[in-house]
């Protein structure tokens, strides 16, 4: 009889202490109960949190005070890390992280010679980005622009993109230049509508199928049905994306060149959203 | 040795009370998940903010990290986000803070956050750290020079 009310207190005191080491459920595995993600017994402690677990305790002892650590109240001790107001100007741009200063010499559609494509603005090149009169473009403090916590399959990032998420082609993984189009340049033809990235519209713009438009601050982008075998063509191919009307919400939004934009339904490799077209690498850039 | 006819009848009791009780307490944990952020400052000084609240949104599609006054929020908004094997990864794309009333973007120059939405553990990629179920995992740096780093659990809503 005694045995069993020992064994009876010792499951009582077993739950009880389950229940006190375990902050959310699950935990895997009884890791010594420590709040943050200690599920992992074999984790070791992160750098300046040595572990002060005693022998035969399940909970760790309280974390002696350590020096320059300090818990302070009052929110997020960053007041230095906050963006700075604007100051009021109306046409002063705020500058995305990272994307001044990066020179992309190798961006699409710089220095092909022809001296006569246009070339849309914004795109891509770094400097370009909230330099001009735009004053919304590309401006993380516009709320809604595309709130969605994106699904990219297979996102990187690159300098060159001023560390923008990129979701490499999936069929020209290595990035090589030009490489989708068997190493050879690609030079936007302006006589085509979009510089002949979507295709080869020897027909004019009026009479191309019109595809829907999007409006992105303040500027008008109509969509046009891409020509098969043009290079964008190949870029939604190789992302298994399919062309669809621009308008509605949660589309794949490619800008590509010269003011042209084509919409696709996301798809596992590409989540909804706005990318710039790389026409080197034939990769989407996350905007 | 006898015992009273009621004496098992107690303990019995006892027992069912003393589950009630485990299971209350179990219950009562709190619902959202909770972690620890550590900021390390350009200077070297260090803050730590242990029991941090971790909220997912999945209708403002946003990630918020307050602090356990309740003071101070971070706010992840736009991220890209990947699978690294069974690993869900997002590189940030714009984040903010909430504090004193104001809201502010955060002057950032990368950050990742690495959540495990699997039953099992998981390492990082080419690391050794282990992200527990439902764990997360953020780190970032901003153009201050300030280290920003987060560990703790999400108990839903990371797909």
């Amino acid at each position: 009889m005694r045995n069993a009310a020992f064994a009876l207190a010792l499951i009582m005191l077993v739950n009880s202490s389950a229940a006190l080491a375990a902050p959310t459920r699950g935990g895997g595995g009884g890791g010594g109960g420590r709040p943050a993600g200690g599920g992992g017994a074999s984790r070791p402690a992160p750098q300046s949190r040595p572990q002060s677990i005693s022998p035969g305790q399940s909970r760790p002892a309280p974390r002696p005070p350590q020096q320059n650590v300090t818990r302070p109240s009052g929110g997020y001790q960053l007041n230095n890390d906050v963006k700075k107001p604007s100051g009021g100007g109306a046409a002063k741009p705020v500058q995305r992280p990272n994307g001044g200063g990066n020179v992309s010499a190798n961006h699409p559609n710089v220095g092909n010679g022809s001296g006569n494509t246009v070339n849309r603005p914004n795109v891509g090149n770094g400097n370009n980005i909230g330099s001009g009169n735009n004053v919304n473009h590309n401006n993380n403090v516009n709320v809604n622009r595309n709130p969605n916590v994106n699904v990219n399959r297979n996102v990187t990032t690159y300098p060159r993109y001023g560390n923008r998420a990129v979701v490499v082609n999936p069929v020209y993984t290595s990035g090589a230049a030009w490489g989708w189009n068997h190493g050879a340049v690609w030079y936007p033809a302006s006589n085509y509508w979009g510089g002949g990235f979507w295709g080869a519209l020897a027909i004019s713009a009026t009479t191309a199928a019109i595809y829907g438009s999007i409006v992105y601050n303040n500027t008008t982008y109509r969509s046009y049905q891409i020509q098969a075998s043009s290079p964008g063509y190949t870029l939604l191919s190789n992302y298994g994306l399919q062309q669809v009307q621009c308008g509605p919400p949660g589309l794949v939004v490619m800008f590509g060149p010269n003011n042209s934009v084509i919409c696709a339904n996301p798809n596992a490799n590409v989540a909804a959203g706005s990318y710039d077209i790389d026409s080197q690498t034939l990769s989407l850039v996350s905007r | 040795m006898r015992t009273h006819p009621l004496s098992s009848l107690v303990r019995v009791g006892t027992f069912v009370a003393a589950l009630a009780l485990v299971w209350a307490y179990a219950l009562a944990a709190p619902a959202g998940a909770t972690g620890l952020v550590r900021v390390q400052q350009a200077n070297g000084s260090i803050q730590e903010y242990p029991n941090a609240r971790i909220d997912y949104s999945p209708d403002a599609k946003t990630l918020t990290i307050t602090t356990a006054d309740g003071k101070g929020t971070l706010v992840i908004d736009q991220a890209a986000c990947s699978y690294v094997g069974d690993i869900y990864r997002c590189l940030l794309t714009h984040m903010s803070l909430t504090q004193n009333g104001q809201t502010k973007p955060l002057d950032f120059s990368n950050g990742t956050i690495y959540a495990n939405t699997t039953d099992g553990n998981l390492n990082l990629p080419l690391s050794s750290q282990v992200v527990p179920p439902k764990g997360i995992v953020m780190a970032l740096t901003t153009n201050a020079g300030t280290y920003i780093s987060m560990t703790g659990t999400i108990d839903s809503g990371v797909k």
